[in-house]
């Protein structure tokens, strides 16, 4: 069974359908990324399977309950969902800030327990951020910054990640190591949801692809099959240079097709 | 992969607040037997203490329950009402800048209770002016939280404040400006220059069931406070209703900082200095700011009416002109420092 399935989902801003009928499923142990132009979708989405947005239509089910029916703090027991260009609005120390992670779980006045804490241990460790421990969050580059705070959503024990372009700040040495954390997450068990710019990256590390376009899936499966010249086309106006090393697919954008509107594209 | 040492024993190491705590409450007591024992008759502690239950009290003891004591309950009160809004505003805003006499909340309860004797109604019935003052704080916490909730922007929030201060104030001068008589101007004037000098027990009485309300809503809010570190949605995913979390704070600050104002008048800053100066000691983390700016407030606020009472006896300075003096410049060194930090 699906751990979170998604049903004609639809946002409208305005006068502007955001997603217009998106349907999605998605297994435990599944690493999916979100690709497509700006504006596409991609954050919107991840924000309803979040449940921080109301819906116009549709429905999204978690363990087959409605999430509109869950209460938050229930939900936030199972999922973690991590935003783009997240900050510490406060200089807290990086131990503190992963310990966030745990309110989910604590009642209130309980003060933090063994398990807590040896659960903020195993998350700084897995995202190699240990050595931060005692860190003020302000001090931190990028990447570290990325790390800890994925740390922080990790502490929950979350079985549904939803990780909003974790990557696109990075330099490639820490692309690579959050790309490779994310999968070791959903090796484990969770299901992840990841929001890439970077279609090689999505290529090389998701399991499946959702390539969404003009508020719907355009198309999805696999990356070879999702990252098509045909796709590429339609949904980023752009051909792709392809290659193949290792056994593993990796594209580079090469050019530009005449605009970035895709109707434009698909009325010639 | 290298073994590192086990982490546990260390994070529990959680820096404990007790000897801050401890800290403030001997400071609190020490400046709370100063308060009593200060004034124009000396007054021997113990022994009017005891003469208080006699039957038939010497005049020290009437002096000390009727005149000292609820002066200084008083500034302990409405010291750690400021302190704890300051807390539970910068925390709910995420902004070191928020505070209950900067953003316009001080004033505006201020004229709340200024409005409501000026139409006559404070003789009315009994809780008339402290609700004038959370009526008027309410409506403003309410305003600034729809302007400058959203973002966090620095800039909108003290913008608004200055809008709203400038606006509540502007009324009390016209209600000063059309006083009826030197005497309303005076009553007037009161809450412009606020002082917790010549208060009853009455008084006391009046605002503590308020602000005791006001304290619990916002004391509970201390984990949300937290989660809201990482910004609203974060907090959400992570279990917390902000509407609730919301409510809980505007009306907390509404009550203890209404009540706070409608009996002493606007004392600046004491929300805006105190949470600054406990931050550093608690990791910065708002749960644990909480309780110890509530504390710190106290104890500030209560050293400010002794002050007062030390420097200039005869012709008392008022505590609100005190802490305006002194809380000014410090918030302007705070912008700058805030400003340095954001570049």
């Amino acid at each position: 069974m699906s751990l979170i399935e998604g049903s004609a989902i639809a946002i409208r801003f305005g006068d502007n359908a955001i997603l217009n009928g998106v349907d999605l499923a998605a297994r435990e142990g599944e690493l999916i990324g979100l690709i497509g132009e700006n504006g596409a979708g991609k954050t919107t989405l991840l924000r309803v399977l979040a449940n921080l947005l109301p819906m116009e239509h549709g429905k999204v089910r978690f363990h087959g309950d409605d999430i509109q029916g869950i209460s938050c703090r229930a939900y936030a027991r199972e999922m973690a969902y991590l935003p783009q260009a997240a900050i510490s609005h406060w200089p807290l120390e990086v131990r503190h800030l992963v310990a966030l992670g745990r309110l989910p779980h604590r009642d209130p006045w309980q003060r933090l327990d063994e398990t807590d804490l040896e659960r903020v241990e195993t998350v700084l460790r897995w995202t190699d951020t240990i050595h931060l421990a005692n860190r003020t969050v302000t001090t931190l580059s990028g990447g570290e910054l990325v790390r800890v705070m994925l740390a922080r959503a990790l502490a929950s024990e979350p079985k549904l990640l939803l990780a909003d372009e974790p990557v696109t700040s990075l330099d490639p040495f820490h692309q690579l190591q959050v790309m490779e954390l994310l999968r070791d997450i959903a090796k484990q068990g969770a299901c992840v949801f990841v929001v890439l710019h970077d279609l090689t990256l999505a290529s090389r590390f998701c399991d499946r692809l959702l390539l969404l376009h003009a508020g719907k899936v355009m198309a999805e499966g696999p990356p070879e099959a999702v990252l098509t010249p045909s796709n590429l086309k339609v949904a980023y106006a752009i051909t792709a240079e392809f290659g193949e090393r290792e056994g593993a697919m990796y594209l580079l954008p090469w050019q530009r097709l005449e605009t970035v509107s895709g109707e434009d594209v698909e009325k010639k | 992969m290298t073994k590192i040492p086990m982490l546990s024993q260390e994070a529990a190491k959680v820096t404990p607040l007790y000897p801050l705590i401890t800290g403030l409450l001997v400071a609190l007591l020490v400046l709370a037997g100063f308060s009593l024992s200060l004034g124009k008759v000396e007054i021997p502690l113990m022994a009017a203490a005891m003469g208080m239950f006699e039957d038939d009290p010497p005049l020290t003891s009437i002096l000390l329950a009727e005149i000292r004591l609820p002066r200084t309950i008083l500034a302990i009160l409405v010291g750690g009402s400021l302190g704890l809004c300051g807390a539970a505003l910068q925390g709910l805003l995420r902004n070191p800048l928020a505070a209950p006499g900067l953003i316009g909340v001080s004033s505006s309860a201020a004229l709340g209770s200024v409005l409501v004797l000026y139409f006559g109604y404070a003789e009315a019935f009994f809780l008339a002016l402290p609700i004038g003052g959370i009526v008027g704080a309410f409506v403003v916490v309410l305003l600034i939280y729809g302007i400058a909730g959203r973002d966090s922007s620095v800039l909108t929030l003290i913008l608004a404040g200055v809008a709203i201060s400038g606006f509540a104030s502007a009324l009390t001068s016209l209600a000063l400006n059309l006083a009826p008589s030197p005497y309303a101007a005076y009553e007037i004037v009161f809450w412009i220059l606020g002082s917790v000098a010549d208060r009853s027990f009455d008084h006391v009485a009046l605002v503590a069931p308020l602000m005791a309300i006001g304290w619990v809503l916002l004391l509970w809010t201390g984990r949300a406070l937290d989660a809201l570190s990482l910004g609203e949605e974060t907090a959400t995913t992570l279990g917390f209703n902000l509407p609730r979390v919301r409510f809980a704070v505007i009306v907390g600050t509404a009550l203890a900082v209404g009540a706070a104002v409608s009996v002493t008048g606007v004392i600046a800053f004491i929300g805006l200095v105190v949470p600054h100066l406990m931050r550093p000691f608690v990791g910065h983390q708002p749960s644990r700011l909480l309780g110890v700016s509530a504390l710190g407030g106290a104890t500030l606020l209560l050293a400010g009416d002794i002050a007062v009472r030390v420097f200039s006896p005869g012709l008392e300075l008022k505590l609100g002109v005190l802490t305006a003096m002194i809380g000014a410049p410090f918030f302007l060194y705070l912008i700058l420092k805030t400003r340095r930090e954001m570049q």
